[in-house]
């Protein structure tokens, strides 16, 4: 078979001339730079570029296998995927779903990830959804490709594929040990050719692979094992690939140069110092030069006048402005009973308002990517987390069609949701396309704490209803979401070029108790201050556990509440109420591990007085079919208001786990982002636009202020395996609230629970205006 | 006129402007992947290489500051370790070995940072406490939150190096 047919039958046919799929499947050590695993050479893009005009297909074809696998002359296996790493081991853990398939070991699968003209779209790498969805699609392949070796087998040694075994991919017949066929003798450097039904599509999560039938769980010896993550290596010497690093022949550095204002327009703009070129279309504004720190010094020194814009509500403000903007759409989330009904009915009632406020994305490498637009295709590398998506985008503003645009990946600096990846990434095509060459933008910290897409505030508003006997008889919980059916590309509006990218505002944060009548209702909201400029506000994009981290900071903490007007142990009511007994296992094997002791909060050290009071908090969740539980230990310095947290316990059981020390360090480091996110996080902004720029102005978590953390993961390995990514971070601000209620018998209900706002919270229980108890 | 800097026992001549950011000489001309651009203003410490034996951020150090001085980057650690103790050269420093150990990353855009100033926090104090190692990392962040890890990492490290 020669390279062209060759190319010509395989789905994920790449057109580049400087390779060919016959190169790729012979293991060429090039594409090992190219996909991103730990090579001494710095990377060239030529190669990957190739000539121009190039086009790729609009999708890669999931029913072909060779779309998901290349077995190579080496015995090595690449696997092809489109989702991203993503920071907490998706790379590992699905290699390690091929390799149990396979039959052959972790350390001879490469994964391929992200690239729109070589993996399939398997949806955008968000929500946990990596393993518990992709996962199944991998497995499903790779069983496939191994029925299809086995087929081969069967015939090049004479016996039926039902009386073959592979070890390390090599099959050999059960029991006989004399003849013998490895996977690279079989197809080593060829394609398989080989169908897999399939239905629904990658692009909305729903793509399902048949065929060929997976291992049973009962007989995995990889899967449910911690071989060392594949890329950590790399990582502590400097090899590993990152966006960061790609380079291009002939590439100049860009940077942008954002409005003052967010809906502010570019007046006039002096001459670029340093030898740098001014790049400009509407608003859209940057400088490019041959050197990085010209690039970085021309954008700093340029002369711009923007108009004057301040459309913003002002920050003190914020929570009313969110609850009084009339809202785009209003949603029942879940309703049971009559909500209203049993509500005023109830013999007693209480309320509350939370509130959360707008948080950044605060990666510690700000996004960057590179283009190369010519002669009407552009080749894209991104840090994205969703290539297809910005795929879409970068056409759309560079008005090109879709087969002319391609996107790779790169992994990126931890994003923890849609931080600035897409942008750069449309700033770099827009670049790339005004100045004719291949440009690599690298936006600046002010950059991407000023402009990455914000996670949206949000306001609660809970009201339960209790019988004569405190019993729950009705619960409703209304959210204001700024929520936001896409994600405005800034710089596409910038270049009057508007293209959004698609995004989701569900809100998941699942009643877990026994209450009679019950009401979920969100009230959808666009960016604010997007009425204010043509619908483009404070672009918003969720920060890690989207909705839920924030819904379930209030109705747990509000649960606590119900639990101390009842005079109830918090994990006792809980348990009496309890609907699922998975949730009910993790509560108890959460407090368990903390020793809870039993009793109602606030605890004894609410009365005391000393200056720094200790408690301990719990709560739950359930995301995706993951549950958590967590305990908090606290102490709180009643004079400064300085919350410490010492000490978390979370567990988690989530069916099957592929990688248990990837998922439990994974739960621990998410554990202290999160820590830090309820501490401390806030944007700051004016009028005009975000004035939190840089860490000082918008303090994370660190080392001094680290809990220990303690990680509890159950075993359930019968059930399909869920995310992990996000669910564990969900407990987390409601557990510290109600130990910071424990110990001193002051409510918090707004995040981030700074020394200055709990020093005011104290001050207001003090006046006895913090309504703690049933009344009203 | 160039300017010599001394980077991983090797010597590099660079035309750059002298008040020039180390870190574009190491990443832009030297093609070091280990230091990484995080911030610019010596906040984060994705950048950090150690001058001598001490951490210090290269993307507010002028190129000008550093010559006549051994610069060492991620990539340069494991032949350090081999000069200082006699040894021949191991693939890894026992730093990168422990971070490996304890599977520390997450993203791992921060490490480098965080084992140069564990690297540095060594040379000065070979076996620091829980506190010690707390109080020497502060100026270095993770979003991901791995500083638990790090912290089991230094010491196991140092347990190797003792």
């Amino acid at each position: 078979m020669t390279s062209s047919s060759l190319n010509e039958n395989v789905a994920s046919s790449f057109t580049e001339k400087a390779f060919t799929r016959a190169d790729f499947l012979k293991g060429g050590g090039a594409l090992i730079v190219a996909i991103g695993l730990p090579a001494a050479a710095w990377p060239s893009g030529a190669s990957a570029a190739g000539a121009a005009p190039a086009s790729w297909p609009n999708e890669v074809d999931p029913a072909k296998l060779d779309s998901w696998l290349a077995i190579h002359a080496d015995g090595t296996v690449t696997a092809f995927t489109g989702k991203m790493e993503n920071h907490q081991g998706n790379r590992t853990a699905l290699a390690q779903i091929v390799a149990e398939e396979l039959d052959v070991p972790v350390a001879n699968i490469r994964m391929l990830m992200g690239d729109t003209a070589r993996t399939v779209d398997q949806g955008p790498t968000v929500g946990s959804l990596t393993i518990r969805l992709a996962g199944p699609q991998l497995r499903q392949a790779a069983a496939s490709g191994r029925q299809a070796l086995l087929a081969l087998a069967a015939t090049r040694l004479g016996v039926p594929a039902s009386n073959l075994g592979v070890k390390d991919g090599v099959v050999r017949p059960v029991g006989d040990t004399s003849r013998q066929v490895s996977y690279a003798e079989l197809v080593g450097g060829r394609l398989l050719g080989v169908s897999i039904p399939v239905r629904g599509s990658g692009r909305g999560f729903g793509l399902v692979l048949g065929g060929a039938q997976p291992k049973a769980a009962s007989e995995y010896t990889i899967v449910g094992q911690s071989p060392p993550r594949i890329d950590i290596p790399g990582m502590v010497t400097g090899q590993h690939f990152y966006i960061q690093d790609v380079r291009l022949p002939g590439m100049l550095h860009g940077r942008v140069i954002r409005p003052t204002g967010l809906g502010s327009q570019l007046l006039s703009h002096g001459k670029p110092s340093h030898g740098a070129r001014v790049v400009r279309l509407n608003n859209f504004l940057g400088v490019v030069a041959e050197r990085e720190w010209d690039a970085i010094q021309a954008a700093r020194d340029l002369d711009v006048k923007w108009s004057n814009w301040a459309g913003l509500p002002t920050m003190d403000k914020l929570y009313s402005y969110i609850r009084d903007t009339p809202s785009l759409e209003d949603a029942v989330v879940s309703s049971t009973g009559d909500a209203g009904k049993a509500l005023a009915n109830a013999a007693h009632s209480v309320n509350a308002t939370y509130t959360t406020p707008i948080q950044t994305h605060g990666s510690i490498g700000p996004s960057c990517a590179v283009a190369d637009v010519k002669d009407g295709s552009a080749t894209v590398w991104s840090g994205t987390q969703g290539p297809n998506d910005v795929r879409a985008a970068v056409a759309d503003a560079l008005d090109f069609p879709l087969e002319r645009v391609r996107i790779i990946t790169y992994d990126a600096s931890g994003n923890y949701g849609r931080n600035g990846a897409d942008m750069a990434t449309v700033d770099a095509a827009l670049m790339s396309q005004l100045v004719g060459r291949p440009v690599r933008v690298q936006w600046s910290r002010q950059d991407e704490h000023g402009w990455d897409p914000k996670g949206p505030a949000t306001v609660h508003w809970l009201r339960c209803g209790l019988d004569a006997q405190r019993n729950i008889v009705g619960w409703d919980h209304q959210a204001w979401i700024p929520a936001f059916f896409e994600t405005t590309v800034i710089g596409s509006v910038l270049a009057g070029r508007t293209t959004r990218l698609p995004s989701i505002h569900l809100w998941e944060d699942p009643i877990l108790y026994n209450i009679p009548a019950s009401r979920q209702l969100a009230h959808y909201q666009g960016d604010i201050g997007s009425a204010q400029n043509n619908g483009v506000g404070l672009i918003s994009a969720w920060v890690r556990s989207p909705v839920q981290l924030q819904a379930t900071f209030a109705s747990e903490s509000f649960f606590d509440e119900l639990a101390a007007a009842a005079g109830a142990d918090p994990v006792d009511l809980r348990l009496r109420g309890m609907k699922d007994q998975r949730m009910a296992a993790v509560l108890q094997a959460a407090t368990r591990a903390a020793n809870w002791q039993t009793r109602p909060s606030p605890g004894p050290a609410a009365r005391a007085a000393s200056r720094v009071a200790r408690g301990r908090g719990v709560a739950t969740s359930l995301r995706g079919g993951t549950y958590n539980a967590a305990v908090a230990n606290v102490e709180v310095d009643r004079k400064t208001g300085r919350i410490s947290v010492t000490h978390v316990v979370v567990a988690q059981e989530n069916g099957l786990t592929i990688n248990p020390r990837a998922v439990k360090l994974g739960i621990e480091a998410g554990v202290v982002q999160t820590v830090g996110r309820t501490l401390f996080e806030q944007v700051t902004f004016d009028r005009s636009n975000v004035t939190s720029l840089d860490w000082h102005g918008y303090p994370i978590i660190r080392f001094k202020d680290t809990p220990t953390v303690e990680v509890i993961l159950l075993d359930n390995p019968g059930v399909p395996a869920t995310g992990s990514g996000e669910p564990s971070v969900n407990p987390i601000a409601p557990a510290i609230g109600n130990a910071v209620f424990d110990a001193t018998g002051v409510r918090i209900r707004s995040l981030p629970m700074r020394p200055s706002w709990v020093r005011a919270a104290f001050a207001q229980a003090e006046r006895g205006t913090q309504r703690v108890a049933v009344g009203s | 006129m160039a300017i010599t800097i001394n980077v991983n026992g090797g010597r590099h001549s660079t035309a750059v402007a002298p008040g020039t950011p180390l870190l574009y000489v190491l990443r832009d001309e030297m093609k070091l992947r280990g230091p990484k651009f995080g911030c610019g203003l010596a906040q984060c410490g994705a950048c950090s290489v150690l001058l001598g034996n001490d951490e210090i951020r290269s993307c507010v150090t002028p190129v000008a500051a550093v010559p006549g001085q051994r610069v060492t980057t991620l990539e340069g650690l494991p032949a350090l370790h081999a000069n200082q103790r006699g040894t021949s050269a191991a693939a890894l420093h026992p730093l990168q070995q422990a971070w490996i150990d304890e599977q520390v990353p997450q993203c791992g855009y921060c490490q480098n940072g965080m084992i140069i100033q564990a690297a540095a926090l060594l040379a000065h104090s070979p076996r620091p406490s829980d506190a010690q190692i707390k109080a020497a990392m502060n100026a270095h962040l993770c979003r991901c939150g791995t500083y638990n890890a790090i912290v089991r990492a230094i010491k196991r490290a140092a347990k190797a190096m003792a």
